[in-house]
């Protein structure tokens, strides 16, 4: 067992085998060596940390991908396509959603990592620029004349 | 408070490395961070096809882009060129111009498309680039520019799609020089092409994974299956039948084959019986794979004309790798009802299915599918002689019955559309939600090659 | 620990700290807080990159995506390990050789250790920014563990080499040491020879291991090394030693090159170090092993014989002159075996069959011997062996140029075994003296003249009855059968036939008889032999059926003709044997007696005297025939010859034994066996040879004259080997009998005439 501290300073006792699907953990306790001392996580908080242990918890035993499988031509290839317990765990509300991705990008969980960026990338698909602004909530920075500059020069990536 | 705008940017990019096309021209004028997130993605490869040019001159070309900023050429690893612009049957000066400035200032280059016949021009800025890995050209050249081209030695994979005598020349000497690199080679419709090159070609390629000879009329099946004991590590081999030569004896075994395309231009032979036809080279080549003991993941066959295929042969391709398969293509086949059924319960892997569902038929042929429990997408792949004749699915309601009864279904694949829906847990007790696409390929892959 | 937007300044003298603490004091230990505060600073740091701190829109012309974050932190790691590394220079300058390498395999245990530990920590460095950097085409940027390498390889792997290769001298200083028979720590050079390993880099692909930092720097100066020390040394050894202590030596110095590789070297260096140590050790020397070759093979030194194969197997072309020298070696040692054999035979025609194979088995067999033990039944050295046993056993000083008195002598020897005669005790060894003749049988060149000479054997052996056992000459035909296949055992396998059926016959006669005659006081036994089989030939010349024998000869005639109407028997009283009881004497003798023998003794049955011409007419025997049957008779006392032309009858013969065998054989028929037996083997070759050409020319239809006599050749080289001048007269022969005919308009092109 081991023992992770939020930045909100509440405990969680998970199994390491659980809190070695992060691989930062997993490195860590290779690296130092087990101990009870406390393992601080001071960018997660505990609501955050909570959700990724039940996925970490649903995964366990899984075989952990390769260290190197960061490749973006990889991302690409694979398809969008989420498991069905996956789907469910991360129908949550968009805060929770970037938090997740947050947490399993520090924590270095890539399965989790993975969930999260394509549920975000399925969200975008098929919208125009001003519904993804409205479905982010994201403020236009561009000028007027920004915007049309940018539009020219992107226009080619569309396929008409 | 964390946001998709204050996201850090590994993350967004983590999150564009799964959109394509129009998705990343969208995501490029949503916000400042997006733009930064989004460009490695949308630079990645630069496209221009069809599309593109009839738009012209009212939006710029990718090149012309990346000539007036430069600081994009460094995320550029493909270029892929499906036409040019002529201008009184001449390539646009000006699109010529950025595209080669183009060319020069992307560093990290990988991969080069170029259908039309600008090759010449394009040999300059494309000797820059030493350690290109991919190319795909249709190359009509003189001599000289042929042996410009030859110096290209690193590349994994070559593509040529007709090209002049000068280039089927050098071929023997050309693949000698890229023996440690090549693993894939596809010759579509080389005219030039003749069994003699092939047979001295393959033997400097021992590591070809992938082997395409498509629609060269010279070149006889029974050569290219011979040539192939040269390159014993073959994942995928294509080729097409010109006429019912049987195949050589001693064949060597391929064992790590995978994906076979057969592209078939004999007139089948008829067995009195409409039903009952079948190519005997086709029995031979399932026969053979069979005892290489090669598990073939893929299939596609492909026919010159509509032609019904007899339910033996498809028995026989699935008593040898029905436990292996998880696509199978059957392009201008008129395969009986009972066959599909068979394909539905027997290929336990089964994913991806293609082939002419008739569209009065929807109903009964979504009865025969649901035997299978993996199916995940079915292509109607149309009738080829027919493209004015109505689409199969060009109603929902077809592509609702069809969603409806097969349930591992997610995505149908019609001539004019693509649809997909969302099944994830309880789909059954809603209403299904589907999403039409139109389908739109500005850049397509060959057929014959393995999806 | 800084805050999450802490600046540069801030968060690079907090992560210095620790990453100083790691690469100098990892042993006092870390904590967990320390650890995750690291991995957090620098993460929090790498993430900092958004869009909106770099601010204003006219960065929009900016279009490198995202400037992501790093390249401070990378180039602070930078500045860190070389000022790490210039002292541990500084330290190392005044050491030399042993001392230097401790100092250096410390220092890349503790610096290798460490960096794998910040490596970890920077893990979102590498993952993002390095990667990045690395896409795009940078060159020279490195994940932060590779980097620790190559800064380590630059900084200080490099500045200690240049000083005459201090590092690289003193491990080979070592290792000499220990070629010299000192101990030395191995572990230590194991360490430092690896860590040249890790320093190779593939600037193309990290990942891939490139061994050309070790190849400079170690192996190239490593492999000179040990050319000159074994170059020196095998030379001195050689002037001093003898070859077989030289062989012991080479052969103890490879095995420890091959440990050496084991020990602390990389697996590729193996094959260079082995050929490099094989070229100097026996390639240079080879002429000197080979000339020693003979006095091995002279003195039978088997383990140096052991040693001096394995060791010029290594090397290319290094046992062909031995193949050659023992090929010679064979054939001299067989050819003396004989000389001698025949110099000491007390009468120097012809040498006894049975030492005439023991000598050439024993040169084979101990050479055989040597094959297997020393040379590893190497598939060259068999060829020597046979190649020479062909030669010394088809020629030799008692066949002189004839190749048919080895076949002659083989056979003769096989039938001396197969016969009663012979006291093989026990099976076995007469099994195994037959599997000594099939040894020898190999090596034949002529195997029609042994067929024919063991056809002639046999027939004699089974009409005699003088045949050791069915089973030895049913072992025998099966050994030739399985060495030239059915064709050539065929005809002795059907005079066991003829053989089988004639005691049948005789004993169905004999009941027959017994029905129908009841007067029949003349015991009769008859053997019917096929014609083709058997290698007999009938009288030349009439003989008058003795009246006594006359009622039994008709019957069976009748009988045989009753039962296999169509046949002719022709009678070989030449080969017939008969028992004769005496009455005229006062003790009653049994005379075992050849047919013409007793033809003539009948006639005493009614005269006392006869001359020469009166027996002559009473038998139709010719007269030179007579006399040697006269002789015999005289000889055995049974009849007396005092008068010329005039025979008696002894009325005082006596013998010790009452079963008298005066069936010896005839002189003239003794010598005219062998020139028989050889005239037949001619007829026959011929008869082969054109069967051969009508049998290839019917598969071919047309053939020129050089490819047809080839072919023939190679087809009939299994039973002997035909003479060209042969082949011409068959081919002669068969175009005027029309089974070929020359093709119109050439001169050397045959048809097959169907």
């Amino acid at each position: 067992m081991v023992l992770l501290v939020t930045s909100d300073n509440e405990q969680f006792v998970v199994d390491k085998e659980v809190a070695e699907r992060s691989v930062l953990i997993k490195n860590m306790l290779e690296d130092v060596g087990e101990s009870d001392q406390p393992i601080p996580l001071p960018n997660v908080s505990s609501s955050v940390l909570k959700k990724v242990l039940e996925y970490c918890e649903h995964h366990r035993g899984e075989p952990l991908p390769a260290a190197d499988s960061t490749d973006t031509d990889d991302a690409r290839k694979r398809t969008t396509d989420i498991s069905e317990w996956d789907q469910k765990f991360i129908t949550v509300d968009q805060e929770m959603l970037f938090e997740i991705i947050l947490a399993a990008n520090y924590l270095d969980i890539k399965p989790l990592l993975d969930v999260g960026c394509k549920t975000v990338a399925n969200m975008i698909k098929g919208k125009t620029p001003e519904e993804i602004r409205k479905l982010f909530n994201i403020v236009n920075d561009f000028t007027p004349e920004e915007e049309a500059q940018i539009k020219k020069e992107n226009e080619w990536a569309e396929d008409r | 408070m964390v946001s998709a705008d204050n996201l850090n940017l590994d993350c967004l990019e983590l999150i564009f490395a799964y959109l394509t096309g129009n998705d990343l021209a969208s995501v490029s004028l949503v916000s400042g961070s997006f733009l930064a997130g989004v460009v490695p993605f949308l630079y990645r490869t630069l496209v221009y096809h069809l599309g593109n040019a009839k738009r012209r001159p009212l939006i710029m070309t990718p090149f012309e882009t990346v000539v007036q900023h430069r600081s994009l050429a460094v995320h550029v690893r493909s270029i892929d060129i499906r036409t040019a612009p002529l201008v009184k049957g001449v390539p646009h000066a000006k699109f010529m111009g950025n595209l080669i400035a183009c060319m020069r200032l992307c560093v990290n280059l990988e991969n080069f498309t170029c259908m039309p016949t600008i090759l010449p021009a394009l040999l300059n800025p494309l000797q820059d680039h030493p350690n290109l890995q991919g190319l795909r050209v249709s190359a009509v050249l003189t001599a000289h520019q042929t042996r410009r081209l030859a110096t290209m030695s690193k590349l994994k994979s070559l593509s040529l799609d007709s090209c002049s005598w000068n280039v089927v020349d050098i071929l023997p000497s050309w693949a000698s020089t890229m023996t440690m690199s090549l693993t894939s080679l596809i010759f579509h419709t080389i005219q030039e092409l003749n069994d003699c090159i092939l047979e001295t070609m393959l033997p400097h390629l021992p590591n070809l994974t992938s082997l395409s000879v498509v629609g060269c009329s010279k070149v006889e099946h029974g050569t290219i299956l011979h040539a192939t004991r040269h390159t014993p590590k073959l994942r995928n081999l294509a080729f097409t039948v010109w006429d019912a030569t049987p195949l050589p004896p001693n064949m060597n075994a391929l064992p790590y084959l995978r994906h076979i395309a057969i592209d078939t231009h004999i007139a089948p032979v008829l067995n009195g019986n409409a039903h009952a036809t079948s190519h005997p080279l086709w029995h031979t080549i399932i026969a053979l794979t069979k005892s290489w003991g090669c598990s073939l993941t893929s299939i596609t066959l492909r026919l010159s004309e509509k032609t019904p295929i007899s339910p033996l042969f498809i028995e026989e391709l699935l008593e040898a790798h029905s436990s292996t398969l998880a696509h199978i293509a059957m392009i201008n086949f008129d395969i009986p009802w009972e066959s599909v059924k068979v394909i539905a319960t027997k290929c336990e892997r089964l994913e991806r299915l293609a082939f002419h569902i008739p569209h009065k038929d929807v109903q009964f042929y979504s009865n025969l599918l649901r035997h299978s429990k993996t199916l995940k997408q079915l292509t109607d792949v149309g009738e080829s002689h027919a493209l004015h004749a109505t689409p199969a699915f060009s109603n929902r309601t077809n592509v609702k019955t069809m969603m409806l009864n097969v349930p591992s279904l997610q995505k149908l694949v019609t001539v004019d559309r693509i649809w997909t829906c969302d099944k994830s847990s309880d789909w059954q007790s809603r209403s299904l939600k589907l999403k039409p696409e139109k389908r739109k390929n500005a850049t397509p892959e060959h057929w014959f090659l393995p999806r | 620990m800084p805050p999450p937007n802490a600046d540069l300044a801030t968060t690079w003298a907090y992560l210095e700290e620790g990453v100083d603490h790691i690469m100098t004091k990892l042993q006092t230990g870390v904590s967990y807080s320390k650890y995750m505060s690291l991995y957090t600073v620098s993460y929090n740091y790498c993430t900092s990159s958004k869009m909106h701190n770099t601010g204003d829109s006219s960065s929009l012309g900016q279009r490198t995506g995202a400037n992501l974050m790093g390249s401070d932190l990378y180039n602070n790691l930078i500045r860190y390990f070389v000022q790490h590394l210039k002292s541990l220079r500084e330290d190392s300058d005044a050491l030399q050789d042993e001392a230097l390498l401790r100092y250096y395999a410390k220092e890349w245990d503790r610096y290798t250790t460490g960096a794998n530990y910040i490596n970890r920590l920077f893990t979102y460095l590498n993952r993002h920014w390095v990667k990045r950097e690395r896409d795009e085409g940078r060159k020279g940027v490195y994940p932060v563990y590779t980097l620790a390498l190559v800064q380590w390889k630059t900084n200080f792997f490099l500045h200690v080499q240049a000083k005459h290769q201090k590092l690289a001298g003193a491990v080979l200083r070592l290792i000499e040491r220990q070629r010299n028979g000192e101990t030395i720590d191995q572990g230590l050079v194991k360490k430092v020879v690896d860590s040249f390993v890790s320093l190779g880099l593939d600037e193309s692909d990290i990942n891939k291991v490139s061994y050309e930092v070790y190849k400079e720097h170690f192996e190239t100066p490593f492999l000179e090394a040990t050319e000159n020390y074994y170059r020196t040394e095998s030379r001195a050894f050689l002037a001093e030693n003898s070859v077989p202590d030289y062989m012991k030596k080479a052969d103890e110095r490879l095995r420890e090159e091959e440990d050496r590789v084991e020990r602390y070297l990389n697996t590729n260096t193996r094959k260079a170090l082995i050929s490099k140590c094989e070229h100097v050790l026996i390639r240079e020397h080879s002429e000197k092993l080979w000339d020693h070759f003979q006095t091995l093979l002279d003195y039978d030194k088997d383990e140096d014989l052991q040693r001096m194969y394995a060791l010029l197997a290594r090397i290319p072309e290094g046992l062909e002159p031995l193949r050659k020298k023992f090929e010679e070696h064979v054939k001299r040692a067989g050819l003396g075996a004989v000389g001698k054999l025949v110099g000491e035979g007390t009468d120097s025609a012809e040498p006894d069959p049975k030492a005439y194979v023991d000598a050439l088995l024993e040169v084979h067999q101990k050479n055989s011997e040597t094959v297997t033990r020393s040379f590893r039944g190497e598939a060259g050295f068999v060829a020597s062996l046979d190649k020479a046993c062909r030669d010394f056993v088809n020629r030799n000083a008692a066949t002189g140029t004839s190749t048919t008195k080895s076949p002659e002598l083989l056979a003769k020897h096989a039938d001396a075994l197969l016969r009663k005669s012979n006291k093989m005790a026990e099976e076995e060894d007469l099994e195994g003296a037959l599997n000594k003749v099939m040894i020898l049988f190999k090596y034949i060149d002529d195997k029609d003249v042994f067929q024919s000479f063991y056809t002639t054997k046999l027939s004699k052996r089974l009409i005699h009855g003088v045949s050791a056992s069915d089973e030895a000459e049913a072992s025998m035909i099966s050994k030739l059968k399985e060495a030239c296949g059915f064709e050539y055992t065929n005809k002795l396998q059907r005079m066991f036939t003829d053989m089988s059926l004639s005691k049948d016959l005789t004993d169905q006669f004999k009941e027959r008889m017994q029905q129908t005659h009841d007067d029949m006081d003349i015991n009769f036994s008859i053997m019917v032999l096929g014609t083709n089989f058997w290698p007999l030939n009938p009288p030349g010349h009439d003989f008058i059926i003795p009246t006594d024998i006359l009622p039994v000869y008709d019957r069976f005639t009748k009988y045989y003709q009753q039962k296999h109407s169509g046949r002719k028997l022709t009678w070989l009283w030449n080969y017939s044997k008969n028992e004769l009881r005496t009455n005229y004497l006062n003790q009653k003798y049994i005379f075992m007696t050849s047919s013409y023998q007793m033809a003539v003794l009948t006639q005493y049955n009614e005269n006392d005297t006869l001359s020469l011409d009166e027996l002559a007419a009473a038998t139709s025997i010719s007269k030179d025939l007579l006399k040697q049957v006269l002789a015999s008779l005289v000889k055995a006392k049974v009849l007396i010859n005092d008068e010329t032309d005039q025979y008696d009858l002894n009325p005082n013969f006596k013998s010790k034994k009452i079963r008298i065998n005066l069936n010896t054989p005839l002189k003239a028929e003794q010598k005219t066996e062998a020139t028989d037996v050889l005239k037949n083997v001619d007829e026959d070759r011929k008869y082969v040879i054109q069967a051969t050409i009508v049998r290839i020319m019917k598969a071919r239809k047309t053939m020129k004259n050089q490819q047809l006599i080839q072919e023939v050749i190679s087809q009939i080289s299994q039973r002997f080997s035909p003479r060209i001048p042969d082949i011409k007269k068959a081919i002669d022969h068969l175009l005027e009998k029309e089974y070929i005919e020359r093709v119109d308009g050439t001169r050397d092109t045959f048809a097959y005439v169907a």
